[in-house]
């Protein structure tokens, strides 16, 4: 299986960044026939012992396989590319509700796009995104690499 | 020779409504020139030599006050008071022009063409939903503290059961405030939704031409969402409600019948 996570301006002191990294890292482990590629816009940094793939975000557009999103400005990006089989959307904010002059429409473009699953992270998530836009796919309390692995088995 | 009508335009829906359906109903017979006109009416009117000028009160100034004041004899106006006039020493003078027509409610003005009813757009509200969502549309106030006041009680996370969510005032507090609408999009949200709750009671015409389920605001809105106490407006009488109906009935009819 491809699998592809897109994440834009990896920041080293972010916890929710490094959260993310070694959910990656720990998926590695537990699937370690699949393809697992990490799309970002940061390449300064060469990792020599890497579990995983880093390829610029542009290769995301042609990439085949489920890709897993974490915010909205990259799903703004991601979501009319047509290669990945599947997008998961990984929602950590309600930030429909930090941005409140947004149009509703640009946020329904996201939450309720057909092609793109939510995937919630916390009980109170999980209950507005079934209130506000689609019942998620799958909720967890903790983003790790076993959670991430549930919702591939799922698909 | 085809005679020309002057369109100030207008950031009102109501207005623009109304240019919409005069533009449709009118452009055969008529050669229209709609922009915003502010700032150039004089010159638009030597140039153009319009018959009729249409303009609204929202939008009425100095310069707009001084073409009447020279022009209001020779070239009928139509004046849509979507905001009050609030000076009253303007209505004597208004009244004493010979060719404004207002298009007004208020009772001051000597020549009325018709009031400005509560109208909706056929064209764009209709029923065409497939499956709604179950979920209740709480189209929010502008005034934030009747917001507060009706739906705070209501809505997650002091009532997670009932799914109801909120839009149009940025200054709503609540997780369930899901951004802010535009009027196209209106249409969209009235065929996906079940049930809809109209703070300020303003679009319950579009509401009932796409089909929703307006629940009263009269009421108790806790007790009118637990017994599902809605609003009915006959589907029939709509059809008399709509822009084109209003505009062909009045201001198309008054413009045919004294250009």
């Amino acid at each position: 299986m491809n699998i592809g996570f897109y994440l834009l301006d990896i920041d080293g002191s972010n916890s929710y960044h490094k959260q993310i990294l070694e959910s990656i890292d720990s998926l590695c482990k537990l699937r370690p026939s699949d393809e697992i590629v990490l799309f970002n816009d940061i390449t300064k940094t060469i990792h020599p012992n890497l579990g995983y793939y880093m390829l610029h975000i542009n290769e995301a557009k042609y990439f085949k396989g489920l890709l897993f999103v974490f915010d909205t400005k990259s799903l703004i990006l991601t979501k009319t590319f047509p290669s990945p089989s599947k997008q998961i959307f990984i929602v950590n904010e309600a930030d429909w509700a930090v941005n409140k002059t947004v149009n509703y429409s640009v946020w329904n473009s996201m939450y309720n796009n057909k092609n793109i699953e939510l995937f919630t992270i916390g009980k109170s998530l999980n209950d507005l995104c079934e209130i506000c836009w689609k019942k998620p796919f799958h909720n967890t309390d903790i983003l790790n690499g076993e959670s991430i692995n549930e919702v591939l088995q799922k698909l | 020779m085809q005679k020309n009508i002057l369109i100030n335009d207008s950031d009102n829906i109501y207005i623009k409504n109304n240019i919409k359906y005069i533009l449709g109903l009118l452009k055969d017979d008529f050669k229209i020139h709609i922009n915003n006109w502010q700032g150039g009416l004089f010159y638009a009117y030597q140039k153009i030599k319009p018959d009729i000028v249409i303009w609204s009160t929202s939008t009425y100034d100095q310069e707009f006050h001084n073409f009447i004041s020279e022009y209001g004899d020779s070239c009928k106006i139509i004046l849509f008071e979507d905001a009050v006039v609030s000076q009253e020493n303007l209505v004597p003078i208004l009244n004493n022009i010979k060719n404004l027509h207002f298009v007004s409610n208020s009772s001051l003005w000597k020549n009325i063409i018709c009031s400005l009813n509560k109208l909706y757009d056929d064209e764009i509200f209709m029923d065409f939903s497939k499956n709604r969502n179950g979920k209740y549309l709480a189209l929010l106030s502008a005034d934030n503290e009747k917001n507060k006041e009706l739906l705070t009680d209501i809505i997650y996370p002091n009532n997670p059961d009932k799914k109801i969510v909120t839009i149009g005032n940025p200054d709503f507090d609540s997780m369930v405030n899901i951004g802010v609408v535009q009027y196209l999009d209106l249409p969209n949200l009235l065929n996906e939704f079940s049930y809809f709750i109209d703070i300020d009671a303003a679009y319950h015409l579009e509401a009932t031409a796409c089909g929703i389920n307006i629940i009263d605001t009269e009421q108790n809105l806790q007790k009118a969402i637990d017994d599902n106490l809605c609003i009915k407006i006959p589907k029939e009488s709509l059809s008399e409600l709509t822009y084109r109906n209003f505009v062909a009935k009045n201001i198309v009819r008054f413009i045919k019948e004294n250009i």
